[in-house]
């Protein structure tokens, strides 16, 4: 991690304090912690990419080298950037007197969330384009991600691109006119080396409808 | 004079709401230690300071950060917390309500 990779939650808390606190268990608890947010969403992503640092430790011994530590830095900056709130995305409600809203970042690890729980997916970044404040103006959300080496990019975006529908319309009230889905990493048994000179950058955008 | 909706009581009954996961305390940090102590003191199960109730010139204004759990749509929980909040204070009162997790 370099001295400039944004690290740091805008509530004051380090990726770094956060990665040892997931690694003692959670344990002392840290009231701090366990009431922010951020954190908690912060903690949800990064437990998954240790979980997943594990399986490929675990699936490429005698064959690979441990996974590109640069790859799992890059994820967990994207998390440092992505939990923060952000904007407040507004919800309907009748009432004139009342302001009912989501925040960007809730939104965006709940994207993470979508995106990481299918097989073979790693989402690396998520972002929000438009005027996600203002009801009914059409928005589109551009996901990076990178899929386990021979699966099919076609296949995985088409299943990531619906879950994430589904779930933005499940629980927010963006009119989201597009799912992009950038392909830009594989992993699993490719050697650093090669996820750079080989991988091809696949990007399949959706016509907003 | 109206009375203003008791804070405490008022997490009470979000936390009892379907999809709702979670309050969190909509004031700084430095600001909830003095109502984290003041909880120590009073034995209180629930921080006085989760649902935030302010009396301003124009009315009551009250604001409460909560997380929604995932198998519920988060906007119809936000919704239903909303409506808990404008039911139990006086007409015309002010609600904010942010969801900051969807877990």
């Amino acid at each position: 991690m370099t001295e400039n990779t944004p690290t740091r939650l805008d509530c004051g808390k380090t990726i770094e304090e956060l990665s040892a606190y997931l690694a003692a268990d959670r344990l002392p608890p840290n009231p701090d912690i366990d009431t922010c947010p951020e954190c908690l969403s912060a903690l949800d992503g990064l437990d998954h990419v240790a979980q997943l640092s594990r399986d490929l430790i675990a699936r490429d011994i005698g064959r690979q080298s441990d996974p590109p530590e640069s790859w799992i830095t890059t994820i967990m900056s994207n998390i440092a950037q992505e939990v923060r709130s952000g904007r407040s995305l507004p919800l309907r409600h009748d009432n004139p007197e009342v302001t009912l809203s989501i925040t960007e970042g809730a939104v965006r690890a709940l994207v993470r969330s979508v995106g990481d729980g299918i097989d073979g997916v790693v989402i690396g970044r998520c972002r929000i384009d438009g005027d996600a404040e203002t009801l009914d103006a059409p928005v589109q959300v551009t996901i990076t991600a990178s899929i386990l080496w021979g699966r099919s990019p076609q296949d995985l975006s088409e299943v990531l691109r619906g879950r994430v529908h589904d779930a933005l319309r499940q629980h927010t009230d963006l009119r989201v006119a597009a799912v992009n889905i950038v392909i830009d990493d594989l992993h699993h048994i490719i050697a650093e080396s090669q996820i750079t000179a080989e991988s091809p950058i696949i990007t399949e955008s959706e016509d907003p409808t | 004079m109206t009375i203003p909706p008791d804070s405490s009581a008022l997490a009470a009954q979000l936390l009892a709401i379907p999809g709702v996961a979670e309050i969190f305390p909509p004031s700084p940090p430095i600001v909830q230690l003095s109502t984290a102590a003041a909880g120590l003191l009073t034995r209180s199960p629930i921080r006085a300071d989760l649902v935030e109730v302010k009396q301003t010139s124009g009315g009551t204004r009250i604001t409460a950060k909560i997380a929604a759990t995932a198998d519920q749509p988060a906007r119809e929980t936000g919704r239903r917390v909303v409506d808990s909040l404008l039911a139990a204070a006086e007409p015309g009162a002010e609600v904010t309500v942010q969801i900051v997790r969807v877990s």
